[in-house]
């Protein structure tokens, strides 16, 4: 329908209240909400997040699409409630301690629930005690860490550490990123999932999770 | 296993180790080479091209070097582990050349001959290092002497220096630090000929963390939250216990002054003694109107206040305006290009000292940037034109052939930098609750703001053009403010005054900061 690809359109462009404006069009238009997630919200991240690796957009870009898509998210919500579809899966997200960097972090979870996740943001400097219970108190799929200073770094392999400790491990998808973080440091610290970027840690993330249920059941 | 090294027609054999990067035994044997990013596989400076015995390409190398490259040996130093005997030839440009503004120009030097006691000022920056030889009777600047900071070897910026001295190599990078002063004390003396019984006190001004590694203090606090220095008052020690094994390994020759050293106080762990001494040089104790001190190094360390409150912050501008993280990026050396001018989709070039084109270097970064953006080849969202987008623009040719370009993430790179200067000031003068108007002056300080076309930097929005006319190069305003510690007596008390009425802003997660930083990445 030519309503949703204007709102990919409008999300590319950043342009939240042109958003807005659509996505009241689109339902007026007789488009279902998860219609709008699915084929106008979803593909406008992707087309960023491509757009983003092929270096024709930079972070102001990103964050800039991101509010917009946040604002889509937002108004879709209420109407998304009357028909409810199971989240994707359940993440409890975070800037370890040390470090009190956010604007990465803000962008992922943007990214997580713009594609279906129920996301628990615990802010920054988030200590790794508290990573742990609060995933096991949401019952988490994943736990996303971001750091973005060498020195905080190692804060990512304590969660890790700590899971294998209480044999936890097996129970959650450990997804790091960050500036500094790379995909060696990643494997090293015995992590799940390593992106770039925000966008492409939402698509992983979906992935990732979507081959453990095919795995379990 | 042997290790032979080819730097400039000179070979080094070493009996090399299975069980440590190469770049850690260059270290070791003292051959110097740069390393950014602290050995972290990500800037690509510390290659080296192995001509015989060349390691297997790990994931580093393949993502730094070129196919090309990679076929003729070249490897990245912090992630090769040699197995065998193997050759390897450096080539990279010798920082040691490095050229480091210490003083203004205005300052003229001296005879040393004529003077009846000295002192010694030293500004030690993360980057580079100044030493000043001060005459006691009129507190004049007789003689500088400059070099890089050693330590460089170890990382690029504060952040790669704190995990490395974590990391066990606390005691390396102190003696780094000790060797660099020593040395640079002799050479001073020496070029100077002035007599070292004469030398009566030495002040040292430098950001916390070269501070804390001078001393051998623990860095374990210092890049972590809530960021707490171990001790950031004013220390005293006498020369000859501060450089004890520098002294001890030198001998019967080594230089012995009976002086007293003295590290002058810092405000933070991320704002120091070098901005407090900058500070104190630009008066903000007796000033009536606010005005701004901006450090334009690595830490983009801002000040801004009057002689009743100043506010304090710094901001990860990163390495680009040094050079680092670009791609042709490198320090003030000789055939760096300094100044840029497109016309026409064609680059002309001026280098330092005349020298054939090497790499680039800040000024040419920025200037780089100005003018692809002027001719607009670089749109508002810092995108490059669709023909240079996957090469790179061609600015200069070197002496082999190859071609020196600026690429769309060194335009990223500089986004970056630039738009996390305008946000730090920006965020200050709000928490100030002053305007543009009310700002009397600007201070740009540091090596790199001393040469910086400020017409330029405004063009790129790194300044705001309001205060364009306001601004002005004071050098090394650190080095200058240990001087006057030293010459003028009630400069300590002006210090203590600096300190008190000082209050940190923290940045990274301020939300307005955060707003100005995502909105001045554009170019206007």
């Amino acid at each position: 329908m030519e309503v949703l690809e204007e709102i990919i359109a409008a999300i590319e462009a950043g342009k939240g209240k042109r958003v807005k404006w659509l996505i009241m069009q689109a339902l007026e238009e007789g488009c279902t909400p998860w219609e709008i997630v699915d084929f106008g919200l979803i593909p406008a991240m992707e087309s960023v997040t491509r757009k983003y690796h092929d270096e024709q957009f930079f972070v102001p870009e990103v964050i800039l699409a991101s509010h917009a898509m946040s604002v889509g998210t937002r108004i879709l919500s209420e109407y998304l409630q009357e028909q409810p579809r199971e989240p994707v899966g359940t993440v409890v997200i975070g800037t370890v301690k040390g470090d009190l960097h956010n604007i990465g972090k803000n962008l992922v979870v943007m990214m997580l629930r713009g594609v279906g996740f129920l996301v628990y943001d615990l802010g920054y400097d988030v200590s790794a005690e508290t990573f742990l219970k609060k995933a096991i108190e949401y019952e988490a799929d994943i736990i996303c860490m971001s750091a973005m200073l060498t020195t905080t770094m190692p804060q990512m392999q304590k969660v890790v550490e700590r899971l294998v400790s209480r044999r936890l491990r097996d129970r959650f998808i450990v997804m790091v990123g960050g500036a500094p973080v790379t995909e060696g440091f990643a494997k090293s610290i015995g992590a799940d999932i390593y992106t770039k970027d925000a966008g492409m840690a939402a698509i992983e993330a979906k992935k990732a999770l979507e081959y453990r249920k095919e795995q379990s059941g | 296993m042997e290790i032979k090294v080819i730097r400039e027609g000179k070979t080094i054999v070493f009996q090399g180790k299975e069980d440590e990067t190469l770049l850690d035994q260059l270290r070791e044997q003292g051959v110097y080479i740069s390393a950014a990013c602290g050995g972290g596989g990500r800037c690509g400076k510390c290659r080296v091209q192995m001509i015989q015995g060349a390691t297997e390409p790990g994931e580093e190398d393949v993502k730094c070097l070129g196919q090309e490259e990679l076929e003729a040996g070249w490897r990245l130093a912090c992630s090769a582990y040699p197995r065998e005997d193997c050759t390897l030839v450096i080539a990279s440009a010798d920082e040691s050349r490095f050229e480091v503004v210490a003083g203004s120009p205005e300052e003229e030097t001296r005879s040393a001959e004529t003077e009846s006691g000295y002192d010694i000022a030293i500004d030690i920056g993360t980057t580079t290092i100044a030493i000043e030889l001060v005459g006691r009777s009129r507190g004049q600047s007789l003689h500088t002497v400059t070099s890089i900071n050693h330590q460089r070897a170890y990382g690029a910026d504060v952040i790669s220096r704190i995990q490395a001295s974590n990391e066990g190599e606390k005691e390396a990078l102190q003696e780094s630090i000790c060797r660099d002063l020593y040395e640079g004390i002799c050479r001073l003396l020496a070029e100077s000929g002035a007599r070292p019984e004469l030398v009566g006190r030495i002040a040292i001004a430098g950001n916390t963390t070269m501070g804390h590694l001078l001393m051998g203090y623990s860095c374990e606090t210092l890049g972590v939250y809530p960021f707490t220095p171990v001790n950031i008052e004013t220390i005293t020690a006498a020369f000859e216990e501060m450089f004890a094994s520098q002294i001890k390994e030198h001998g019967e020759t080594a230089l012995k002054l009976n002086a007293q050293v003295t590290l002058l106080p810092g405000i933070t762990t991320y704002v120091g003694a070098d901005i407090s001494a900058g500070m104190l040089s630009c008066e903000f104790d007796r000033r009536e109107k606010p005005c701004l001190l901006i450090d334009l190094g690595t830490n983009g360390e801002m000040a801004l206040g009057s002689k009743d409150r100043i506010l304090v912050t710094s901001t990860a501008a990163g390495p680009a305006f040094e050079g680092g993280n670009i791609s042709w990026g490198m320090g003030s050396v000789p055939g760096a290009i300094c100044g840029v001018s497109v016309q026409n989709g064609n680059a002309q070039v001026e280098t330092i000292g005349n020298q054939p084109p090497v790499g680039l270097c800040g000024t040419g970064v920025i200037e780089t940037t100005y003018e692809l953006v002027k001719e607009e080849l670089v749109d508002e969202t810092g995108m490059l034109e669709e023909d240079y987008f996957e090469e790179g623009f061609p600015l200069a040719e070197t002496k082999k052939g190859e071609t020196i370009v600026f690429t769309q993430k060194d335009v990223r790179e500089i986004q970056l930098a630039k738009s996390a200067v305008r946000a730090g000031v920006e965020t200050l003068l709000l928490r100030f609750g002053v305007g543009y108007e009310d700002i009397s002056q600007v201070f740009l300080a540091g090596g790199f703001g001393y040469r910086v076309d400020l017409a330029k930097a405004v063009g790129i929005g790194m300044l705001p053009k309001e205060l364009e006319g306001k601004t002005t190069a004071v050098g090394n305003s650190s080095l200058r403010g240990a001087r006057l510690y030293l010459t003028q007596e009630d400069s300590p008390k002006r210090l203590q005054q600096i300190l008190a009425s000082s209050k940190e802003v923290e940045l990274s997660s301020d939300k307005d900061f955060n707003q100005f930083y995502t909105e001045y990445m554009f170019f206007e």
